[in-house]
């Protein structure tokens, strides 16, 4: 389901309409020591994500004999921020660590690798509002690249009211001076929500509005997701492949509809 | 020409749905969930018609897991009578940065580890079972068993001679359940 | 700087690298001389004043320059502040644990700190707006991303290159406070010290050493130079001794590097 279009056009304070994500670039495979890894610039965010594991957990007490344990670091560089920030992490870096591992649990297979953990290890290296949806975002992509087997990816962004408006994919500027804010993480094939946070104020319809709203970023940021991993281990031969598998799936959940 | 048969080969990513249950069977790569089968990795469809199965190979990373059968080399910690424990540091021909947690053990009780192996000693040996707390390991066969070894009186590594162990410096003797490549491993 | 925790397997690598070296052979091809290919990225980030990312091999290695206000230190209270900090990053290599820095990344932080205060990279005094109580503060911000040895000479090129390009913002002084006026000013650097890293593995001196040789190495020299070939600041490190002839040698390599390495990054900006 799409928000209604609103009545009237306007631009926002950096030149884009109320349902466009900010220029979105993802790569994958950019670390040569991390398992995985992947590089993300939303707007003008910049996240590098490690992904380690599945290996043996150090401390041991910290292990789990019938699971793996997925272990997540939301770190903000020093440089990051206008003016600098201490590089201790914060209170903030350990509630996002706590949120990004929830959004991403869901899509991993950890009941399959007891006694192991999976770290996921992210570097917000420039902050522009909404470092921790682009962090779950990169992550996935990151995840894959480590050859992590996943129920499906996550994609994260958020909407939020500025101006009495409800924009998709909030700039640091209509972050700091809107009236609210609802980062969102989704699996965009299972089509669900692994993460969900608000504040500020909105009516019971506006919030129906911001989910329905950033639901259809993810499904455009998974695009990007795709192509990322695509560049890296689809060869372009390999293209139509994806091509084929993507009429059979269409065909045959069609087929099952009936 | 069924349509799985006409899937073959197409890339698919993680969590699209493949189909439901009663159209064929789930092999490696997929997972179902109420009844819907979808795939759990980056890589190709594979359909068998003889089997009716249905499987995705991976094309990303493939995962170092340690398995029944790998080789491992791994450095002796402490050694009891009936087991001894060994951190594995190379696991099917790669190095780990992190170890892996490993036992020797006298399963009918009626061997000595303590004349088998001792504290510091490198092991080559393969994994028997991996599904209990900590990966299982053999040294039964003669490739397997210590490679390098260190005197316990002075710390030279001790030399192979026809099968007993020598320290050049000190002339210690020592006994080992060693590999017929005692000496020779290059553990890279 | 990276040791395995196996002993042996240690000891095997580093018998086979010596082997190679003793043949007059690097594993990666390299001369005793010769470094890994060299990048150099400046104004990575738009939100820091300064920044560049240097590659050395496989080597990543990012720095943010942010400049602010703050106190001055007690003993040079007319003078700017300018410190060094450096995080190994758990994303660099899986030897690398999250947590607060260790004795490695504060001994990399303080050389790469010494090189650009000895050099004279920037005139203090002039970093002064109230004496004795505001100055310009710049934090330099070492970033590890990738580690395959040679982290230090890889942060040196990193720092100056970025605060080559690092912007000042201008303040303005009314009635003993400070107020951003908006405007940015580029900071006048002086100096450009380039730090050559050798590492001794047998007989033999290596320069810019990876990460496997420096597991392996028996003691590691830093030399940094500034830009009319004074020496300005030498660290030795690492257990084995180093004869005279052996850091005379030391000193002469690092003086023939640090002058090719210094055009490439006076070269790099634009």
């Amino acid at each position: 389901m799409t928000p209604k279009k609103v009545k009237e056009e306007f631009l926002r304070v950096d030149g884009r309409a109320w349902d466009e994500l900010r220029p979105l670039k993802i790569e994958s495979g950019v670390l040569s020591n991390a398992d995985g890894s992947a590089y993300i610039e939303m707007g003008k965010n910049k996240i590098i994500v490690g992904v380690f594991g599945p290996r043996e957990v150090h401390p041991k007490h910290l292990s789990k004999p019938h699971t793996g344990v997925l272990r997540c670091r939301y770190h903000m560089a020093p440089f990051s921020t206008d003016p600098r920030r201490s590089p201790a992490p914060s209170r903030r870096d350990t509630e996002i660590t706590m949120v990004m591992r929830y959004a991403l649990e869901p899509a991993i297979f950890l009941e399959r690798y007891p006694r192991s953990s999976i770290d996921i290890y992210a570097e917000v290296l420039q902050a522009d509002g909404g470092t921790r949806c682009a962090t779950i975002t990169a992550s996935s992509v990151a995840l894959v690249d480590a050859g992590i087997p996943m129920r499906d990816l996550v994609a994260a962004c958020s909407t939020g009211k500025y101006n009495g408006r409800i924009i998709l994919d909030l700039g640091d500027y209509e972050d700091k001076n809107g009236e609210a804010d609802v980062p969102i993480a989704y699996m965009p094939k299972l089509e669900q929500i692994t993460l969900l946070q608000m504040d500020g104020i909105l009516t019971a319809e506006e919030f129906e509005q911001c989910i329905s709203l950033s639901i259809e970023g993810c499904k455009k940021i998974y695009e990007v997701q795709r192509e990322a991993i695509k560049k890296k281990y689809v060869v372009e031969k390999s293209e139509k492949e994806i091509e084929k598998a993507e009429e059979f799936i269409e065909e045959s959940r069609v087929e099952d509809e009936q | 020409m069924s349509k799985q048969a006409k899937i073959q080969g197409g890339i698919v990513f993680p969590g699209e749905r493949l189909g439901v249950v009663e159209e064929f069977f789930p092999g490696s790569g997929l997972y179902q969930k109420n009844g819907v089968i979808r795939s759990a990795e980056l890589g190709t469809i594979r359909y068998d018609p003889s089997k009716r199965e249905l499987a995705v190979s991976k094309i990303n990373r493939s995962l170092l897991l340690p398995r029944e059968g790998m080789e491992v080399y791994g450095e002796v910690g402490s050694v009891m009578r009936h087991d001894a424990m060994v951190d594995v540091f190379i696991l099917d021909g790669k190095l780990l940065p992190s170890p892996y947690t490993g036992i020797i053990q006298s399963l009918d009780g009626n061997r000595n580890m303590l004349m088998e192996v001792r504290n510091g000693d490198i092991v080559k040996a393969k994994i028997i079972n991996t599904k209990n707390r900590i990966l299982q390991l053999s040294i039964d066969s003669s490739d397997y068993g210590v490679v390098y070894a260190y005197c316990s009186k002075c710390g030279m590594f001790l030399e192979n001679h026809r099968n007993r162990l020598a320290c050049p410096r000190c002339g210690r003797v020592e006994r080992r359940k060693i590999s017929t490549s005692y000496g020779a491993e290059e553990l890279n | 700087m990276m040791s395995s925790k196996y002993g042996i397997a240690s000891r095997l690598k580093s018998k086979r690298i010596q082997k190679l070296i003793s043949s007059g052979k690097r594993a990666d091809g390299r001369g005793f001389d010769e470094y890994r290919q060299i990048t150099i990225k400046t104004n990575v980030l738009e939100k820091a004043e300064g920044s560049a990312e240097v590659f050395i091999g496989n080597t990543r290695v990012l720095v943010g320059v942010k400049i602010g206000v703050g106190t001055p230190f007690e003993d040079t209270p007319g003078e700017g502040v300018l410190v060094c900090n450096a995080e190994f990053v758990p994303i660099a290599s899986p030897f690398f644990e999250p947590g607060p820095p260790d004795e490695n990344s504060i001994e990399l932080a303080r050389i790469v700190d010494r090189g650009l205060r000895s050099a004279g990279v920037v005139d203090f005094s002039k970093l002064d707006l109230i004496p004795g109580k505001l100055v310009h503060v710049i934090n330099i911000d070492i970033y590890i991303l990738n580690y395959d040895g040679n982290l230090i000479d890889a942060s040196a090129f990193a720092a100056i290159a970025a605060l080559r390009t690092s912007v000042k913002p201008v303040y303005e002084v009314k009635e003993g406070e400070v107020k951003p006026t908006g405007v940015k000013e580029k900071l006048e650097v002086l100096k450009t010290p380039i730090a050559v890293t050798m590492v001794k593995i047998g007989n033999s001196l290596l320069v810019d050493p990876s990460a496997d040789e420096e597991e392996v190495m028996e003691t590691r020299i830093t030399v940094t130079l500034e830009d009319e070939g004074n020496i300005c600041t030498i660290q030795k490190s690492g257990s084995e001794p180093l004869s005279f002839d052996e850091i005379k040698k030391a000193v002469n390599i690092a003086k023939v590097k640090a002058s090719e390495i210094r055009s490439k990054i006076a070269g790099g900006e634009g």
